[in-house]
């Protein structure tokens, strides 16, 4: 089994990429288990992704980087007893650093997972607020992926997009980054084909 | 949070658009007191029929979007509500999103109920972490 990492600001676009993901690892015939971590007590995207008819863990009332990483690896052992996928697939709170959750499972790799790939989204409509408001976050995330997503292209300015190529740039720039749009699901295929060939790689 | 949102009468012909304007005005509201940043207004919302759907706002820019089924004519809606905003506290959070029920009930939007009132967990503000309320 491979871990597959989705980081990013709240609101970035995870759930919306890994439902389209999904459904790409469906057509590929892979197989997979979807952690989703929200610091809320309610959870929402686990019920959003269970939507889509996908296999959904919830891990909720607390970030899985920090307070709560023991029960990542509980998690993270009940799906290798249970199913054995191809593909674990994490979406971190919003508010998490990759670092953190990649930490807290460290011990086991080898054992409950093999390779591991973290893609960290980018809201460019937002950026620079965030830039302001939370820089060590922002700077983890970004710093922190092996391949960089902006998204929501269809609302950024050109400006902003300028400046959201610059900030990654500056800040991971041997780092590959997609750019994509859930109005132009075609924008989309680069990138899962690379993160379902990353599924198949186990 | 979770909420029962019921019509003044009759059904809510349209959900999405009652959820819609709740997230929009909850925004708006959560900047006048002074956030610096919506971090992800958002909810599950669920109908009697069992169709089911999720809205979300991220920004007023990008205004409040719902996705899922429409469930027309529902006779009331289930909601469970998070607004993760920086800059407000969790008191104040709740205040703001309090207020906006109440306006949106004297609109003649719906009538509200409260089910369940959730509260923060904290959460360390160590290196790489931000600090963010939830109602
Ligand atoms: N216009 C536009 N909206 C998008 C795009 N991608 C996502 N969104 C919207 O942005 C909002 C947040 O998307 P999510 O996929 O829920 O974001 P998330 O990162 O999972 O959010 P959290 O889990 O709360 O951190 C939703 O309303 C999406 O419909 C995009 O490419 N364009
Ligand atoms: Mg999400």
């Amino acid at each position: 089994m491979n871990l597959l990492l989705f980081s990013g600001f709240l609101g970035s676009g995870k759930t919306t990429l890994i439902r389209a993901f999904a459904q790409r690892l469906t057509d590929e015939g892979l197989t997979a288990c979807f952690i989703v971590n929200e610091v809320g007590e309610v959870g929402i995207d686990g019920r959003v992704l269970g939507d889509g008819g996908l296999d959904v863990y919830e891990i909720t009332a607390g970030c899985i980087c920090c307070e709560i990483a023991s029960s990542l690896v509980t998690t993270a052992e009940q799906i290798v007893e249970r199913y054995h996928p191809d593909l674990m697939i994490i979406e971190a709170s919003g508010i998490a650093a990759p670092e953190g959750v990649l930490k807290a499972l460290a011990h086991r790799r080898g054992e409950l997972f093999q390779d591991q790939l973290v893609v960290s989204l980018v809201d460019p409509t937002r950026l620079e607020m965030l830039l302001a408001v939370a820089l060590p976050l922002t700077e983890a995330q970004i710093g922190g992926a092996d391949e960089l997503v902006i998204t929501k292209l269809d609302e950024a300015t050109p400006d902003e997009l300028a400046a959201a190529r610059k900030t990654l740039r500056d800040l991971a720039p041997q780092t590959r980054v997609s750019e994509i749009t859930s109005e132009n699901p075609d924008s989309f295929l680069p990138l899962l084909g690379r993160l379902a060939t990353f599924g198949a790689s186990n | 949070m979770r909420l029962r949102l019921a019509p003044p009468q009759g059904a809510f012909a349209e959900p999405h658009e009652v959820i819609c304007a709740l997230l929009e005005e909850l925004g708006r509201r959560t900047e006048s007191a002074g956030a610096s940043l919506i971090g992800h207004l958002k909810c599950y919302v669920d109908a009697p029929s069992g169709e089911s759907f999720h809205g979300s706002l991220t920004s007023l820019r990008s205004g409040p979007r719902c996705r899922g089924e429409r469930a027309q004519g529902a006779t009331s809606l289930t909601v469970d509500l998070t607004a993760l905003v920086y800059g407000l506290s969790a008191d104040q959070v709740e205040a703001v999103t309090l207020a906006t029920l109440r306006h949106m009930q004297e609109q003649g939007r719906f009538e509200w109920e409260l089910r369940e009132l959730n509260h923060e967990h904290g959460h360390d503000q160590g290196d790489g972490h931000a600090h963010h309320h939830e109602a």
